[in-house]
């Protein structure tokens, strides 16, 4: 009895109040995750000495009377929140005996900050007492962020000593007399707040603080370590640091120069840290403000902090002054205009909706101008304890407290997105950033220093030790002549139902290159090869290397005029299209010993012609010690012996066929050569790989994704080279499950045929991307900025590559090399190709490399896409359709109608060739909204380029999207039901304003607090619980009417427990009124 | 300065090789490159490389097959 008079009286309730504008989005957030603890405040102070526990548990009780907001709980009413006011405290000091170890204590606290509350079951606020072995205890307080916030800090534990004093000094006092009453409470704010003087005040605030941010805020995009998840995640964590002393003096010489606080040179260099770093110049941060404009607020314990937003618009041309300036004159102008909430700027800005980041602003920075609170209470020593942030509530958050001994930071990041060691990364380039803004505030932002010193150096040469010795004589020639004379009678090719010995094919290669010589070919001399895929291709290739010239392929299946045009530009001395019998007058005469013909390293071997962005190809110049370097790199990475044969699948034209002809014969390995019809047909090559015993394989990601296909072998130990597209991780999954040693390689034909490997051990997560792994023997890869220096492991770059492998150039175009050949800005003597007077190439395509050093690809640079203000890598909307089941292979696009708005159109090939059912919501379930196609094509196969390679162009043009245009009426009686409610809440009224399906319910007007109020009456109107975080992916109507409907219809028992626990509630409530004064 | 901007101004440099390049007029010149006098936008630059990289082989080739011959 006694216990329920408690109870009740404890539900007593002094006055009930709206939320405050920032109350009410932390009471939304907490609907939409009730089990998220990442606004929790908690603090842990250790007590050695005398304590009175309780004295202490009064001391609390005091701060909850005087501090009416920690008797605070929060109720729905009305599909809206209610801060309802108890007439007495609820907090209770919890005890903990038991003797935790220092490693115990961490974990209770770690626990503690993990532990949710509910607001609406009393006021969120916990105080535990902990004893500790060493006989000291400790207090634990936490609570949630509305009740509270980081400057009612100070005000907490001064009233908290203020009590603990006076609770000791008189045993018998109330502790509702320990502390003096305050004259205005939080509930007074909150409600002045709706107040019509503080709407307009807000509303005016609001207009200015958009007249400076503009409308159309980009959402900052940082490169992250996973992908983003589709929605974000609240896992964080925690990295303190320190700026050096000298550091912190300047920072305070800068500001008092300048005559600003350190604020403005902090926030200065925290935005041009995320702009280098996202390679983003207009994005937004959120900086908090104390928010206690008016005097009378400021002994409050409560939430009042606002946020400021600050658009950085960061040009390439602006100086570390030039920006703190600016950001002095938008302080001064947002300290003007007052608060503008924002929630307000959301409802106003309506931003497309994004569960997978915070709208607006999705960093933070929080400068403080003191040193922690610290809480003294008499005859103990309280010294505060670190807790640790387990929790994050954005992308990044730093906070700076600039104190008497120093200036100390936190930077708390999502640790969806971040390992620790990219954090650590940006503290780094935090402080060169800063520093080098202090040293020279007229520097350029783009050219302060993003690494320490030795960190640059790092960068460019730890992952460069690359150096195989080369020996001159040691080219392709020698090699196979050295294997033809330890290995004559072994077969060194295949080809249909021929096999030509080592001693044969170097024979018959000799014969042809004396007949060669006599015609003028010889050093830079190019032969036109023109030949089906047999034994005499092989032979040809190989005599015009023994010859001394360099051979061009031709591809007879490449239109005419191409062809007309590569020989008219590259001018052979002859071409060679059949075999030497039917040209070569007394072949079979001609001597079969090796040549000898001396040979220049810098001579070509090979001139490809590419495609070129202008639609003329382009010959890329290959060298011989170019070519003996590649060769001498890959057998590091694979170890061919004379036991391997190697299936040659890649046509000629392709320079990567290079290594399928001639790895093997350099090695004493055998090729199996297929023919281009078997090259296309994948049960072909699986009967060549069985009836020859293959050993190992190269081809492209689409070559290989055929073969799976078609058969279910299995090839243990099969050397799997895979290169020319990026390996999706679902096709590495599926490769290695083949039981293959896969090998993914890297390179564009500028620099010979591969620059990186990576061997794929496993695949841990099907979203993941394959790296390219490193740089190969004699190669440098460097990951650079538009200004050509080094980028921080995790930032995106520019892949350049240098070493030995460089093309000469292209022939006959000396502007176009020199554009794309520079400099080499890092030379070292450490690899042969890589000193002073070396040159890098850019490939154009953008990479970036992981904490573990090996480098991933992201895109070529002109395949980024960007969708309404979003950038999207096609590969990762690629990555999660090729994870749905039903998916083969994809390829995502964008297309731009004429005159309309880019659209993300996907490509697939499908198991039974139609859209499955369920992508979308597989999709949605993977992938932000904004990079959910809006097209999905479904093709029989994907168009093919003569390499292997998708051919993007020839895809086809997407129809218009049928969804979201036009008006469909909702259909099923689900969508007519909600579509009422829809109206309800919406408040949409009058004629002609009939709802669509395919209507979206945020672009209508919906906000997240409509969103609560609908979600109410779908509970009350459809008997469903449908949690916030489902409806808000579900936006549109037909989908909200889908997710209601995949709830499935109650059954009767359902029904009967529904009805019971609605009596239950109503009972409760009665009960609880008649218990009410 | 960035390396794409219009505005950036380069060098037109070359090596021992004599193989030619351009090189940012803001950065110092890597080693064993030097310049050659000609500096300007970018396109201008290589219009004059267009005209005077007549021969690309690399100096080391064109003496070893120049003494050969």
């Amino acid at each position: 009895m006694l216990v329920s008079l408690n109870r009740v009286s404890l539900d007593q309730v002094e006055r009930s109040a709206p939320l405050s504008l920032a109350q009410e989005r932390l009471w939304l957030l907490h609907r939409l995750d009730p089990g998220d603890a990442a606004y929790n405040l908690t603090r842990a102070f250790r007590l050695a000495g005398a304590l009175e526990a309780a004295a202490l548990e009064r001391a609390l009780e005091a701060l909850a009377w005087r501090h009416s907001i920690l008797r605070t709980r929060f109720a729905e009413r009305d599909g809206g929140p209610v801060q309802l006011v108890l007439s007495r405290p609820a907090v209770r000091l919890e005890w903990e005996v038991g003797d935790l170890d220092e490693a115990g204590l961490a974990g209770r606290i770690r626990a503690e900050t993990q532990r949710p509350f509910d607001l609406a079951a009393g006021p969120p606020l916990r105080a535990t007492l902990l004893t500790l072995a060493g006989g000291d205890a400790v207090l634990l307080l936490a609570m949630h962020h509305i009740l509270s916030d980081g400057p009612s800090n100070p005000i907490l534990a001064r009233d908290l000593l203020a009590a603990y004093g006076a609770a000791v000094a008189d045993e018998e006092a109330d502790p509702a007399t320990l502390l003096p009453p305050l004259a205005l409470h939080y509930a007074d704010h909150a409600l002045e707040q709706r107040g019509a003087a503080a709407q307009a005040r807000i509303d005016r605030a609001v207009e200015r603080a958009l007249a400076r941010l503009g409308t159309d805020v980009p959402a900052m995009e940082l490169p992250t370590d996973r992908p983003r998840p589709a929605v974000r995640g609240n896992g964080g964590a925690r990295l303190e640091f320190a700026l050096p002393a000298d550091m912190a003096a300047a920072l305070r010489a800068f500001s008092r120069a300048e005559g600003c606080t350190p604020f403005v040179p902090l926030l200065a260099a925290w935005q041009a840290l995320l702009g280098r770093w996202s390679g983003q110049g207009d994005f937004a941060v959120g900086v908090p403000d104390a928010g206690r404009a008016d005097e009378a607020l400021e002994p409050l314990v409560g939430f009042f902090v606002e946020t400021q937003v600050f658009r950085a618009r960061l040009a390439p041309d602006l100086t570390g002054r030039a920006l703190c300036r600016r950001l002095r004159g938008e302080m001064l102008a947002a300290l003007n205009d007052g608060a503008a909430p924002v929630e307000r700027l959301l409802e106003r800005l309506d931003p497309v909706r994004d569960g997978s980041r915070t709208p607006l602003f999705q960093t933070l920075l929080n400068v403080r101008m003191e040193a922690p609170a610290v809480v003294r209470l008499p005859g103990l020593t309280v010294t505060a304890l670190p807790v640790p942030e387990t929790t994050a509530k954005l992308d990044l958050a730093l906070d700076v407290a600039v104190g008497e001994a120093g200036v100390v930071c936190a930077l708390d990041y999502a640790t969806d997105l971040f390992d620790t060691a990219t954090a650590e990364r940006m503290a780094v380039g935090f402080r060169a950033l800063l520093g080098g803004m202090m040293a020279d505030p007229e520097r350029l932002l783009a050219d302060l220093p993003l690494m320490a010193a030795a960190e640059r150096a790092d960068e460019v040469t730890r992952w460069n030790r690359t150096a195989l010795p080369l020996n001159p004589a040691e080219d392709l020639v020698a090699m196979v002549e050295r294997k033809a004379a330890e290995l004559p009678d072994c077969v060194a090719l295949v080809a249909g139902n021929a096999a030509l010995t080592y001693g044969a094919l170097n024979a018959r290669a000799n014969r042809l290159a004396r007949w060669l010589a006599e015609r003028g070919v010889g050093p830079d001399r190019l032969v036109a090869v023109a030949l089906p895929r047999g034994a005499d291709l092989v032979v040809s290739l190989l005599a015009i290397q023994k010859a001394g010239g360099a051979y061009l392929p031709l591809d007879p299946d490449q239109p005419a005029a191409r062809n007309a045009h590569i020989l008219a530009h590259a001018a052979p001395v002859l071409p060679l299209d059949a075999p030497p019998e039917e040209f070569a007058v007394g072949f079979e005469a001609l001597p079969d010993g090796n040549l000898g013909r001396p040979a220049h390293p810098r001579q070509l071997a090979y001139t490809l012609y590419t495609s070129g962005s202008t639609g003329v190809p382009k010959g890329v110049q290959i060298d011989r010690q170019a070519f003996a370097s590649f060769l001498h790199a890959m057998q590091k990475q694979i170890g061919l012996t004379a036991d391997d044969r190697l299936l040659a699948v890649t046509t000629l034209g392709f320079d990567i066929a290079g290594l399928e002809l001639f790895l093997p014969l350099a090695t004493g390995a055998r090729v199996v050569l297929a023919t281009r019809e078997e090259a296309r047909d994948p049960q072909a090559l699986a009967g060549l790989i069985e009836r020859h015993g293959v050993t190992a394989m190269q081809a492209t990601p689409a070559t290989w994704r055929m073969l799976l296909e078609a058969t279910a072998a299995h090839w243990t130990g099969l050397r799997a080279l895979c290169g020319g597209e990026a390996l999706g991780a679902e096709l590495a999954r599926r490769l290695l499950e083949r039981g293959v040693r896969l090998l993914n390689v890297y390179g564009p034909t500028e620099t010979t045929v591969w620059s990186a490997a990576w061997p794929v051990e496993g695949v841990a997560d099907v979203e993941a991307t394959i790296p390219i792994g490193h740089a190969i023997a004699n190669n440098r890869l460097h990951i650079l900025d538009g200004r050509l220096e080094p980028v921080p492991p995790g930032v995106v770059g520019d892949l350049w590559i240098g070493g030995i492998g460089l093309a000469r150039g292209y022939g006959g175009q000396p502007g176009l090399t020199a554009a794309s050949f520079l400099p080499n800005p890092f030379p070292d003597d450490e690899a042969p190709g890589c000193g002073a007077g070396s040159r890098l190439y850019r490939t154009g395509d953008r990479a970036r490399r992981r904490n573990d050093g090996a480098i991933e690809f992201l895109s070529r640079r002109d395949h980024q896409m960007k969708i309404r203000g979003f950038r999207i890598e096609a590969g990762e909307v690629e990555a999660a359709l090729d994870s749905h089941p039903q998916v083969r292979q994809s390829v995502v696009t964008a297309h731009v109608p004429a005159g309309g708005e880019a659209l993300l159109c996907a490509y697939l090939v499908t198991a039974d060739g139609s859209e499955p059912a369920d992508l979308q919501a597989h999709l949605a379930a993977r992938l932000p909204a904004y990079m959910l196609p809006s097209v999905c094509v479904v093709l029989d196969r994907l168009p093919l380029n003569a390499n292997g390679k998708v051919d993007r162009k020839a895809l086809p043009t997407p129809d218009a999207p049928a969804r979201s245009t036009g008006f469909e009426p909702p259909a099923t009686d689900t969508e007519i039901r909600l579509a009422v409610l829809w109206d309800e809440v919406l408040e949409r009224r009058g004629p002609g304003l009939t709802l669509g399906a395919t209507d979206d319910f945020f672009r209508l007007g919906g906000h997240s607090l409509r969103l609560v109020r609908l979600q109410t009456r779908i509970r009350s109107g459809f008997g469903h619980d449908l949690p916030l975080a489902d409806l808000f992916r579900a936006p549109t109507l037909r989908a909200m009417a889908a997710l209601i409907d995949a709830q499935g219809v109650r059954d009767e028992a359902d029904d009967l427990a529904f009805m019971a626990g609605l009596l239950a509630d109503v009972e409760k409530d009665n009960a609880g009124q008649a218990g009410a004064p | 300065m960035s390396w794409d901007s219009p505005d950036t101004r380069f060098h037109v440099v070359v090596n021992e090789e004599e193989q030619y390049s351009i090189w940012p007029d803001h950065k110092p010149v890597p080693a064993g490159w030097r310049t050659v006098g000609v500096s300007g936008p970018r396109e201008d630059c290589l219009a004059h490389i267009e005209r005077v990289w007549t021969d690309m082989r690399p100096l080391s080739l064109r003496r070893a097959l120049g003494e050969a011959a």
